[in-house]
Order: C-alpha cells, then sequence, then structure tokens
C-alpha cells in the first residue's frame, strides 16, 4: 500500500475581514499558492480528486457544493464536499491515496464568518431543537463555558492557567506572519479582559478570522515527482462524538483521545509523551488546549496546565504544541483548521 | 455599505418546522403535564436523557418512557455575562447540565440561585399550567433543593 504525502499547501486571509475577495476568490488565492508549492502542478492535468470542506450555512449558499469546482480547478473532475473540518477531508484524500485508486488529492477548505451578519443565529441552530434551542441561550460559547468549568472543577485548572495559555499562545503567534490577534499580552492583561462567559473571559474564546487553506496530497510515487520535500503522513485518525451534546463528557473530550489512539497505531506511536516532537493542537478556547495536550498522551490526564506553569517559555518538552501555530493569535476561520503553519 | 461591493442576503434560517417525533413527541408532552420522563433502553437497561427513538451506545430502539424525578445535581455550570457580540447582558444569567440519580445524560437548563456551586441539588420549578406548550422551557428553570 502506498506512502501518502503532503506535497503543497496553500493559503489566502486569514485576517478578521478579507474585504476585497469573496470565498471564491479566497479558495483560488490559496489554490494558485498551494499548486505553486507543488511543484508548479496543473489541477486540470495533475489531480485526480478535489474535496472541499463546507457548509452551506456557513457559506450563505444552499446547494453550496456546487460552488465547489471551479475556484480550485475542479470543474468536469471528481469533486465532493465534506460538512466538516478540513483535517476530516485530509484524512479522506489519505484514505482515498491508500486506495490506490487516486494518486494526487486537493483539500480545500475555507470560512468567512466576516459575510455572516447572523452569526450566532447560526451557531445556535447547530443545537438540538428539542432538548437545547428552546432555550435561547444569548451566547452560544456557553456550551464551551460549561465544558470549561467541567474540566477545571474536576481536575484542579485555575484562571492563571488559563491566562498562561493564552499569554503564551499571544506572545507565540507574534512569530507566525498569519496570526492576526498575536501580541504581548500579561496576566494583568487577562484579568482585564472582560468575563464573557464565566469562567471564560472574552481572552479565552479565539476569535474569527476569513481564511482559506488548500492542501494536496500524493501517492509515494507522485510525492516524489512534485516535491523534494514531502511531509509524509504516517497515521489519520477521527471520531465524531455523540450528537447528544447532553450524554458527552463534559470534562474530557474523550473523541480526541480515541482519534489520536487511532492515529498512534497507524503510526507505530507508542509512547506519544516521549516521540512526538511537536504538535499542533486546536486551541480555539485556552482550556481546549490543555484538554487536548492531554487527549494526545503529551501529558497525564489533569496535568497539562501545572506542566505548563512550570515550563511556560519552553515551546518544547512537555507540551510540545506550544508553537506559533496556535489558533487563538491566528483567529478560528472555523472549517480551516488545517493550517498553513 | 457599498453596494456594489458587497450586497445584503437573507437566508431565512428561523423559517423551518422540526418533527418531534414518536419519542420527542411523547416527553414534551409529559413536560406539558408537569413530568420529566426519561427514555428507557430495554436492550441496556438504562435510562438516558434526553430521550431520542436511537440508543447512541446500543443503537437500539427506545419505544418506552419512565417517569423521573425531577430533583438531579449540578454537574457544572456557566453564568453568561455577556452576548455573543460582546454586549453586557441586563443581569447574568447561569445555565447548568444537570444530572438526574441512574439517568446516562441529563439536561442543560437555567438554574436561579443566590450561589451556585458544582454537585448542588437542584429541583424543576414548572411554569404554571395554563403557561405550558410541550417544550423544555415549560421548566422555566432550577432551583436549590
Amino acid at each position: 500500500m502506498t506512502k501518502v504525502a503532503i506535497v503543497g499547501l496553500g493559503w489566502s486571509g486569514f485576517s478578521p475581514e478579507v474585504v476585497d475577495m469573496s470565498f471564491r476568490e479566497m479558495m483560488f488565492k490559496a489554490a494558485q499558492r498551494a499548486y505553486e508549492d507543488a511543484g508548479g502542478l496543473d489541477p486540470r492535468r495533475d489531480v485526480d480528486a478535489f474535496i472541499s470542506c463546507q457548509e452551506d450555512f456557513w457559506e450563505g449558499i444552499s446547494i453550496a457544493d456546487e460552488f465547489a469546482p471551479d475556484p480550485i480547478g475542479g470543474a468536469m473532475k471528481s469533486v465532493y464536499t465534506v460538512a466538516g473540518d478540513s483535517l476530516q477531508c485530509v484524512g479522506q484524500a489519505y484514505a482515498m491515496i491508500k486506495s490506490g485508486l487516486f494518486d494526487v488529492v486537493v483539500v480545500e477548505s475555507h470560512g468567512k464568518p466576516s459575510d455572516m451578519l447572523t452569526l450566532h443565529d447560526v451557531m445556535s441552530m447547530a443545537l438540538d431543537p428539542i432538548s437545547l434551542r428552546p432555550l435561547g441561550l444569548a451566547n452560544i460559547h456557553a456550551l464551551a463555558a460549561l465544558e470549561a468549568r467541567a474540566y477545571m472543577a474536576k481536575y484542579g485548572v485555575g484562571p492563571q492557567h488559563l491566562a498562561e495559555v493564552v499569554e503564551k499562545a499571544h506572545r507565540a503567534g507574534l512569530r507566525n506572519p498569519r496570526a492576526s490577534y498575536a501580541g504581548r499580552l500579561n496576566a494583568g492583561d487577562y484579568e482585564l479582559s472582560p468575563v464573557v462567559v464565566d469562567p471564560l473571559r472574552e481572552a479565552d474564546i479565539a476569535k474569527f478570522v476569513d481564511a482559506a487553506v488548500v492542501v494536496v496530497l500524493a501517492s509515494e510515487a507522485a510525492a516524489r515527482d512534485l516535491s523534494d520535500t514531502p511531509v509524509w503522513v504516517e497515521g489519520v485518525g477521527w471520531r465524531t462524538e455523540t450528537s447528544t451534546l447532553e450524554l458527552h463528557d463534559w470534562a474530557f473530550p474523550l473523541h480526541a483521545r480515541m482519534a489520536a489512539e487511532d492515529a498512534y497505531r497507524q503510526a507505530k506511536i507508542a509512547d506519544p509523551a516521549k516521540e512526538v516532537g511537536f504538535a499542533e493542537v486546536d486551541n480555539r478556547y485556552s482550556f481546549k488546549e490543555l484538554q487536548h495536550i492531554e487527549a494526545l498522551g503529551l501529558a497525564p490526564r489533569g496535568s497539562a496546565a501545572e506542566m505548563l506553569l512550570e515550563e511556560p517559555s519552553t515551546q518544547a518538552a512537555a507540551c510540545p504544541s506550544t508553537s506559533a501555530a496556535a489558533r487563538w493569535p491566528r483567529g478560528s476561520p472555523s472549517k480551516s483548521t488545517a493550517s498553513p503553519d | 455599505m457599498n453596494r456594489v461591493k458587497y450586497f445584503q442576503e437573507v437566508m431565512e434560517i428561523e423559517a423551518y418546522v422540526y418533527t418531534a417525533g414518536p419519542i420527542g413527541t411523547r416527553w414534551l408532552q409529559e413536560l406539558k403535564n408537569g413530568r420529566l420522563t426519561a427514555a428507557y433502553c430495554a436492550k441496556c437497561g438504562k435510562l438516558f436523557l434526553p430521550p431520542k427513538m436511537f440508543e447512541p451506545e446500543t443503537f437500539e430502539e427506545a419505544v418506552e418512557l419512565r417517569p423521573i424525578d425531577d430533583v438531579g445535581v449540578v454537574e457544572t455550570y456557566a453564568v453568561i455575562h455577556r452576548g455573543f457580540d460582546g454586549e453586557e447582558l441586563k443581569e447574568p444569567v447561569a445555565v447548568a447540565f444537570i444530572r438526574f440519580p441512574g439517568v446516562e445524560g441529563g439536561l442543560v437548563h437555567y438554574v436561579k440561585a443566590k450561589e451556585l456551586r458544582v454537585g448542588m441539588r437542584v429541583r424543576a420549578r414548572w411554569r404554571p399550567v395554563e403557561q405550558r406548550v410541550g417544550s423544555i422551557t415549560d421548566i422555566e428553570c432550577f432551583e436549590p433543593v
């Protein structure tokens, strides 16, 4: 079975509001960059299939999948859309190439939340229509805040730990040209940040950005043709939580733990805390960074916060996820988790 | 707003109906009657809340609702001070996840209490009969026992 590599990466946006391009042009610009990065690949000739991550409500266009092909060079070719995060699509592309039926697969994802004038309504429409939506929550972040408190109460995590995560992420973002919200924060700045949904302050919640990302994946033979520096994908895993929020574990992201175990198994990683040198974790909320470090097995459950305080300035060691790649200073483009960092 | 560069569109996302389904309809009817119920899975013998026709662990079809006590325990809570766009609410609103003894899952609902804490026992405050419509909001909120 062939190996799979990432051979090209392109991006567009990563700013709070992209004012001069629609999401379709942002897709096009990200694709141009990715194809150039993949050795000048011609999508009309060299790509076997395309996957686009999108959801109609986020687009403001119904049946938005029909808008997917043209901006990425996929018209009249094999294109499908996944209503999920871009990392899911990377997993899909990986499986397609592993099957032997495809040599080069392109993954595109984008989000332009600045276009959405009723973003909170759209997000509220994602809630269960019987048990949750009728409550009319004034702020959808309340659900994350419920998770935050459950995690913090169970594992003794305090606001000082969240402040440290926020400070570190913003500081790291200064080295990332795509991090719109990077800055030098200190504990005092954190405390001045208004409480939005206790226990979360405004600084604990990643702000949105407009962004598009395109990733080119290839089989081993194609990768060696297209790139001198392919990045090999050794394992992929994803798990979807129960759709009933009330039945999920509020204190720990078991889905992330199980997905990581799947990926580690494929990559033959037995002890991630020792073997993984670098990790980029989703930290759309401050506490999520701590949770995900633990879910990835990089720190024992409930211990990431203390480890962070003990080594606040390091990027390696037990918490290698603290690179310039953090979501927070970069912002959250809603669908484009696959980052160009 | 430059009307050539941008133009506003409206997507009527609120103009839908949702079919409550066999279990959901009965659950809502019971709420209207002032009774909290949970679905019973005949395969694993567990009660789960909110009820669905499909038990997520066993994939068994749930056909039975059983009454449960409307006294639960706050497993976690959050206090909303500001809306999604940063606007300050007139007064903070507390929302909690409440677990009920012997039941998988629970309910997310509002709690009115002077001091909230994890582990606090709370009871449903039901709306007057004439105000109930068959909704989770027939429970106005939960209060300390």
